[in-house]
């Protein structure tokens, strides 16, 4: 028995140290009054800094995700919104609000607690500019049996350029996965005098004018640096290809130099980003661009506006999808330029992507616009090592669907991979001795409850 | 805002909440049969402080689960107004990318009756749990949107919204069939993929590593839904048009509105450079004094970044649909199963009669793919699918914030 109680202690004390580094290691390098770190109730963590610019306002970096009873994991070394286009149907001007104006300083809007319900407001130059919060979202999983409520952390800021207030939103979900959008409201900005243009609408009460459609085109710059090191991430395009006969095969291929791509949705085109390896089971995210009901492009004046997803080297200097040398005189002017054909094998990479949105004014919109919403999804894949939050209890559709392909069904297939309770990081070959250390720690409590170590003692 | 706003906001609020039970009850009785006589109804009505109101019927269908009829909405300071007669899931063709066929869930299984789940506490957290027969419950969420809408120097306004939930199980997979209505008229109908990884494929081609001894396979999917709109309580006069915004001759940046009425029964694709949308519109109701415009609602294929290949089912490549009103016209493929009388499908419905004059049904489709993952063991972490059907020209300006000229 004492022999039995040292080994406890002794793992006891390797697990807690094993925690307290793993804790260490998320520290952020920015002022504690520029950290952003939440904790939901699945045990998963977001952590990040953040901070004000005069042309983007918020950028957020070194942003961290931590599932449950697992260690920090590297997600983005920075994450901002690059450019933001307006472009009226009756003129071939376009507006490129980020870099004419800018959404920080002066063009801040000053928020008030009922913006903020339950968060927290966040000084910027001397004003309430910032506020994140944790909102309860829809079911993360549901199965017959058992159900889960995901939660989120919004981290959002707003900006008044001319009438239009912009809300600028990043939502950092509690599976990994992350959502920037974009809020427009505030009110219209331009008219004609002629009320039967052919490039608006007549609205009530108006008299004697007409209302014009534009397009916002949204981009947002994203650079990814997955796991430890910044240099190894892998991106690759998934198409899926119909044969005669209706089925449809997955293509994946991953780019060695710098790309600019277009949708396709025939295809069902989307983009992976991985760390290490294109695999199916390393870390990474997927974008699926499903927002794409409208494109806007401009082959003759912006060619960059023909693609929607664009992998660059990293390079601090390209900070702005267009008008970038105004600001970067060393530096090219717009994406398109970015991309140059340089290699991204053993790269830090950066991926940008655009999502655009025509706005048909209706009466609604006078005056103050109800605020309409643009975004994408940036999918967490493989960051857990199951289904986080869950039981572990495997249903029997699984165990049947698993039997009739020959696999022994009989034992929890979770265990056979040896990944209870890791953590992303790759492979099996790549988790924490700490965490085996927690395995370990299970099944001697087990050998001394039931007798035996059999299974990962998930409940059934 | 000045103090006189609030007060006039504060008596319409009280007169609207007054009346409000009454307008509704009256076309929707608790306990009525449906047209399939397999289901009943019950009254939800939901108010907010600005004023702002929804009225519907809710049943739950063997085939299209939840249901709601008889939508009815209320901007603040305005009274209540027809939207819809009826509105539901109408299919989900589900297909394994290794397959050559795809399946028909709601002709096939359905998602009512014996696959409808109980709401239990736990799957309704922050919710109301609200009986719709006496074995049937639905689940009501109440919602901030966190969705500000704010002016310089004004103050801001935060929407929030009502949502309906129910869950039904099919192989394994669980479909939540969700109805939004937010308190600025949205309206989000959403279909949640759930449940559990229920096939499994030994080819790389058509399945993912998700680090279990079996790959688990892919698959693509399309929920359609069927709304019979009848804006304004006046089924015979609304009008479906196709906005299209066509690049100008001087340059491609320029784009003049197009709009086109549609009249016949037809299929229609999205055109994503053209930034095509669909609005419904009711002929004659005018919000404004000058009528320059028409109540409505548009539909902006927003969500339709994915288009999907079927060899098989000709409806299903198609992203809108126009088609006359038929009861018996129920799903959009399968429906001769539960409607012998009926055509099968909306390649049967849609066969060019006229939609001028007459009670219209206009079906939406969205399309995705299913790639699993290591989180979607043991349980599938949820897909959604939705999309928004916005109020066009509802009222005369804004009804939150008062005009100043």
């Amino acid at each position: 028995m004492k022999i039995t109680r040292l080994i406890l202690l002794v793992l006891f004390m390797g697990c807690y140290l094993f925690m307290h580094t793993a804790a260490a290691d998320a520290e952020l390098s920015c002022p504690e009054v520029n950290q952003i770190s939440v904790q939901f109730d699945n045990g998963a963590a977001w952590g990040m800094c953040w901070d004000s610019r005069l042309r983007e306002n918020i950028v957020l970096s070194e942003a961290y995700f931590q599932p449950a009873d697992a260690e920090p994991y590297s997600v983005f070394s920075s994450l901002r919104l690059s450019q933001l286009h307006v472009t009226y149907d009756d003129s071939n001007v376009t507006y490129n609000d980020v870099t004419q104006f800018g959404l920080g300083a002066g063009f801040i809007s000053t928020l008030t607690p009922d913006d903020c319900p339950n968060g927290t407001l966040v000084d910027i130059g001397g004003r309430a500019g910032l506020c994140y919060l944790i909102s309860a979202e829809k079911d993360t999983y549901s199965t017959a049996n058992e159900s889960r409520q995901a939660q989120s952390l919004s981290v959002f800021s707003v900006s008044q350029v001319g009438a239009y207030t912009y809300l600028i939103t990043w939502k950092f979900f509690d599976d990994g996965s992350v959502q920037p959008s974009v809020g427009a409201a505030g009110a219209l900005q331009r008219s004609s005098d002629d009320e039967q243009s052919e490039f608006g609408r007549k609205l009530e009460g108006v008299p004697g004018k007409s209302w014009l459609s534009h397009t916002h085109n949204y981009y947002w710059r994203m650079d990814f640096d997955l796991g430890d090191s910044a240099t190894d991430d892998i991106v690759s395009e998934i198409n899926f290809n119909l044969d005669g006969d209706g089925r449809r095969a997955r293509v994946q291929s991953q780019f060695n130099t710098e790309v600019a791509r277009s949708i396709a949705p025939d295809t069902m085109r989307s983009w992976m980003i991985n760390d290490k390896a294109a695999s199916d089971v390393a870390p990474g995210y997927l974008i699926e661009p499903v927002n794409h009901g409208h494109r806007h492009v401009d082959k003759e004046k912006n060619a960059f506006t023909e693609f929607d997803f664009f992998v660059t080297l990293q390079n601090d200097c390209e900070r702005f999808v267009s008008e970038n040398a105004k600001f970067n005189p060393d530096c090219d002017e717009n994406i398109l330029q970015f991309v140059n054909d340089e290699s991204l094998v053993g790269e830090d990479v950066v991926l940008w992507h655009r999502v655009s949105f025509h706005h048909v004014p209706r009466n609604e919109d006078r005056q103050v616009m109800h605020s309409h919403w643009d975004g994408f999804v940036m999918e967490a894949r493989n960051l857990n090592v199951q289904t986080p939050g869950h039981s572990g209890a495997v249903a029997d559709e699984t165990r049947n669907a698993l039997a009739a392909t020959g696999t022994d069904a009989s034992v929890d297939p979770i265990v056979s991979v040896g990944s209870g309770c890791s953590i992303a990081g790759g492979t099996g070959a790549t988790q924490s001795p700490g965490l085996w250390l927690l395995v370990l720690w299970a099944c001697v409590l087990r050998i001394r409850r039931a007798g035996h170590c059999h299974g990962w003692a998930k409940p059934q | 805002m000045s103090q006189r706003f609030y007060l006039l906001m504060l008596v319409c609020f009280l007169a609207a909440i007054g009346s409000s039970g009454a307008q509704a009850s009256s076309s929707c009785m608790p306990d009525e049969s449906t047209a399939s006589g397999e289901s009943s109804q019950i009254l939800f009505e939901r108010s907010y402080d600005s004023g702002a109101r929804w009225s519907m019927c809710v049943s739950i269908d063997d085939q299209s689960g939840l249901m709601v009829g008889q939508v009815h909405y209320g901007a603040p300071l305005n009274e209540l107004t027809k939207v819809l007669d009826s509105a539901s899931i109408a299919q989900i063709l589900f297909k394994y990318d290794e397959d050559t066929a795809a399946q028909h869930w709601l002709s096939t299984h359905g998602l009512g009756a014996a696959n409808q789940l109980p709401v239990t506490a736990e799957r309704c957290p922050d919710g109301q749990i609200q009986a719709v027969t006496d074995n049937v419950s639905m689940c009501v969420r109440e919602q901030n949107l966190h969705a500000l809408t704010s002016l310089r120097n004004s103050e801001s306004h935060r929407r929030r919204a009502v949502s309906l939930h129910a869950w039904s199980a099919i192989d394994g997979f669980v479909v939540e069939q969700v109805w939004e209505f937010s308190e600025d008229g949205l309206i989000s109908p959403m279909v949640r993929l759930g449940g559990v990884l229920s096939r499994f494929s030994g080819n790389d081609n058509y399945s993912s590593d998700i680090a279990l001894e079996q790959r688990a396979s892919h698959a693509t999917y399309v929920s359609t839904w069927k709304l019979d709109f009848n804006i304004g309580n006046t089924p015979d006069n609304d009008i479906v048009e196709a906005m299209a915004f066509i690049p100008h001759q001087s340059t491609a940046l320029r784009r003049v509105i197009n709009v086109t009425p549609i009249t016949t029964e037809s299929l229609h694709k999205v055109n994503r450079e053209q930034f095509k949308g669909w609005l419904i519109r009711d002929r004659d109701v005018s919000s404004g004094p000058d009528r320059d415009t028409r109540i409505g609602y548009y539909l902006d294929p927003q969500v339709s970044g994915f288009a999907y290949a079927s060899r098989t089912d000709n409806w299903s490549v198609f992203d809108f649909a126009v088609s006359a009103a038929r009861e018996c016209e129920k799903l959009a493929s399968g429906n001769a199963r539960h409607q012998p009388d009926c055509g099968d499908s909306l390649d049967d419905y849609v066969n060019g009669e006229s939609v001028q004059n007459t009670d219209t049904v206009v079906w939406f489709s969205t399309a995705r793919q299913f790639l699993p993952k290591k989180e979607d063991y043991p349980a599938l972490l949820m897909r959604e699918s939705r999309f928004t059907l916005m109020p066009f020209d509802w009222t005369a300006s804004t009804p939150f914030t008062p005009v100043i000229e």
